[in-house]
């Protein structure tokens, strides 16, 4: 990370507001990106993308950029780039940035296969530019202070941790691509699935993969289960993540330890939880505790994107971490490689 | 070949599970996206608008019966709008099927076409239509008669299913979602609460069975269990069978008149509600200034502390008021039941599946892995 933060240096060709190319100017780019780029004073000189509607939308918050249909229309004198097309088309894009010399801030995940992120994250070594992957939940302080007690024995040792994560997807609400299995990789788990088991990975040494079912008929899965085994040290923790598009569950994380167990809202990243073990006839105690003022999930995109820029600068990235993204397209694959159907209890039964 | 229109919707999505089960040849037709339901399967889907008569006709080439399930809520807002809309989707959807010789229409009414107090009486008559003026009757009501005034050109079955209730589907969302937070205010237990409901896999059986069958079906069905069940099981099973404690509270029907009235909106509140919905202030409602009052409106909902939002009371609208008096029972006859097709899932059953559906307990997870997630959930759902 410290070798591509160095190239990056070489790659902030003139001062002044950084500029920045948009590929893919879907909700994600529109609702978090583009504010926040804005509001920090970059320049955003283009947006590419096929579908004319999210163009104009885009063009609408960002008037001064190019608006382009693909991404060969980008002029290369721009600093750098956000790459939110569909996770099919990452390995296209990061690669055409990145052999141009243009340093990428690639929205999760980073490729669909193991293979294609250890390639990208190859060429952008090669051609000596920074590439982050948009994993903002990282940028947590609830997950930063779950991290520390799992290491430091606060509440003792760490016995088990379940996730869920689950609501309803509206396909008005979603958009195209997330709904094509084609362009998204996959499921729940590609999509929501990965912030998870990158939460996963910055909290735990080593994530192992146990057992993985789901309810993928010939398309994409909609409901998931997934077993892993975290590893702290010399110690092994049973994980349980439960993802769901047809269940309102909530995003919230558990992990029991011998003293109590700490709920983590996994959406919002100041809220934490620590619950008491019960004594006797007495309920267990809660304490919510402080971990700074609430946020809203645009404000850590804007802390993913401060990091960014200083990686620009020369910076190592004290958040994000490129090998764990990689992991996790790695986790996520293996997953889908060892997948065992889940049925669902309340399917239909007894066709008369 | 079978095709369904509206197949990504409610009740829609589960009619092609239930036929990506069966083996049947089928296809989807919808507008739009699918839903994550059916993006499980590998379909030949057709996304159509119903008004685009060439596209309609392409998607139907090739099918032999028709399940019509779409809906078109877009301009739920706006009644007479969305009866217009509605209609000119059956309209070339009735177009459709009678160019490509479509052997059966089954076209998806609802038993909200009746008046809301299922009396024997009311009962007696099935074509004497509510007169209520909510979008949803008027469109359901618009369209049956459309169907029925189509049936010398066309074999069309109308099925009007009862309260559908089960995993994912409104009724039952309402029910739990009441049964968490609210206390519903029922009608007395002495006053006769007949709630007449299906579940979600048994109607979608039933439309199967129709679907398939090569006799005739009859001109229209009421889709409803014979099992009764009051409205104070409704509530009071989907709560119990979540784990939601008890959230039945009885007065009498005075009280609850009294009550809905009370509840009822001003006049002032529904101008306001009716000018809102009027796309003269479209921008406005994107503005700047709306979202930012949204927003703080919001934060104050979510920071307010939690005795303000101990259970209220869900008193009953005046329809629904009118609907917990209902008395009336369909003969099996009228309820689609025939030698080969019964209703299988006894209310019971169905409340604990819809429960296992809220509450995550899927039959691949252990019993500490569901005490677990019963406990995520709580501390999720409080």
């Amino acid at each position: 990370m410290a070798d591509d933060a160095r190239h990056a240096l070489s790659t902030l060709r003139r001062p002044g507001p950084v500029s920045v190319a948009l590929i893919g100017a879907g909700n994600v780019a529109r609702t978090y990106h583009l504010p926040c780029v804005v509001a920090a004073g970059a320049t955003v000189s283009y947006v590419a993308d096929p579908d004319a509607a999210a163009r104009r939308r885009a063009s609408a918050i960002v008037p001064a950029a190019a608006v382009v249909r693909d991404i060969t229309d980008v002029g290369t004198e721009v600093d750098c780039a956000i790459v939110c097309s569909p996770p099919s088309e990452h390995p296209a894009h990061v690669r055409w940035l990145a052999e141009r010399g243009i340093p990428v801030l690639c929205e999760k995940p980073l490729a669909c296969t193991e293979k294609d992120a250890e390639t990208l994250v190859e060429i952008a070594r090669a051609n000596g530019v920074a590439l982050q992957v948009g994993y903002y939940r990282r940028f947590h302080p609830s997950s930063a202070r779950v991290h520390t007690w799992l290491r430091d024995g606060t509440l003792g040792r760490p016995r088990r941790c379940t996730i869920v994560g689950g609501d309803i997807l509206h396909p008005h609400g979603a958009s195209a691509s997330l709904m094509d299995p084609a362009q998204s990789g996959g499921g729940v788990l590609m999509d929501v699935g990965v912030h998870v088991v990158d939460r996963l990975l910055s909290w735990f040494d080593e994530i192992t993969v146990r057992d993985y079912l789901d309810d993928h008929a010939g398309g994409m899965e909609a409901n998931a289960l997934a077993r892993f085994e975290g590893r702290i040290r010399d110690h092994t923790v049973p994980l349980t993540m439960l993802l769901s598009r047809t269940a309102d569950l909530g995003h919230q994380a558990a992990v029991e330890f011998d003293e109590g167990t700490v709920v983590c809202a996994l959406n919002a990243g100041h809220v934490l939880t620590v619950i008491g073990p019960p004594q006797g006839a007495v309920a267990p105690s809660r304490t919510t505790v402080d971990t700074g003022e609430p946020r809203h999930a645009t404000d850590y995109f804007a802390d993913q994107w401060a990091e960014f820029v200083a990686q620009l600068r020369g910076e190592s990235p004290r958040v994000s971490s490129l090998r764990d993204a990689v992991r996790t397209t790695a986790l996520v694959e293996a997953c889908y490689r060892m997948r065992r159907p889940l049925t669902l209890p309340w399917e239909v039964d007894g066709l008369s | 070949m079978i095709a369904v229109v509206g197949g990504a919707g409610q009740i829609g999505s589960w009619l092609v599970r239930c036929l990506a089960r069966s083996g049947e040849p089928f296809r989807v037709i919808h507008r739009g996206r699918p839903s994550a339901d059916v993006a499980r399967f590998a379909l030949d889907v057709h996304s159509v608008d119903l008004r685009d008569a060439v596209a309609l006709q392409r998607a139907l080439a090739g099918a032999r019966v028709v399940v019509n399930c779409a809906i078109d809520k877009t301009e739920a807002p706006n009644s007479s709008r969305s009866v217009r809309n509605n209609v000119q989707a059956c309209d070339e959807l009735i177009r459709a099927c009678v160019t490509n010789r479509v052997r059966r229409l089954i076209h998806l009414s609802s038993i909200a076409v009746l008046p809301p107090r299922l009396t024997p009486e009311v009962m007696a008559r099935p074509f004497d239509y509510s007169r209520e003026r909510d979008w949803y009757r008027r469109v359901k009501v618009a369209t049956e008669r459309q169907m029925f005034a189509a049936r010398e050109r066309l074999e069309i079955c109308v099925i009007r299913p009862s309260h559908v209730y089960g995993p994912t589907l409104a009724w039952s969302r309402l029910a739990l979602i009441r049964g968490w937070r609210d206390r519903v205010a029922l009608p007395d237990p002495a006053v006769a609460s007949r709630c007449h409901v299906v579940f979600v896999n048994d109607l979608v059986r039933l439309i199967h069975r129709w679907a398939t069958l090569g006799t005739p079906p009859p001109p229209m069905i009421h889709a409803v269990s014979p099992e009764p069940v009051s409205w104070a099981a409704f509530y009071g099973e989907h709560a119990a069978a979540a784990g939601l404690g008890d959230p039945l509270m009885f007065c009498s029907v005075e009280e609850l008149r009294r009550q809905s009235r009370r509840a009822q909106p001003s006049v002032a509140r529904r101008t306001l509600r009716r000018v809102r919905a009027s796309r003269l202030l479209d921008p406005l409602r994107t503005s700047a200034l709306v979202r930012r009052v949204r927003t703080a409106a919001r934060a104050r909902a979510s920071s307010a502390p939690p005795a303000a939002r101990e259970r209220l009371i869900a008193w009953p609208s005046a329809l629904e008021l009118e609907q917990y008096q209902s008395s009336g029972e369909f003969s099996a006859e009228e309820s689609g039941l025939a030698p080969r097709f019964s209703y299988l899932t006894t209310f019971a059953e169905g409340c604990r599946r819809t429960a296992e559906w809220y509450n995550g307990r899927w039959a691949a997870l252990d019993d500490t892995e569901a005490a677990c997630v019963r406990e995520l959930l709580r501390a999720t759902r409080s």
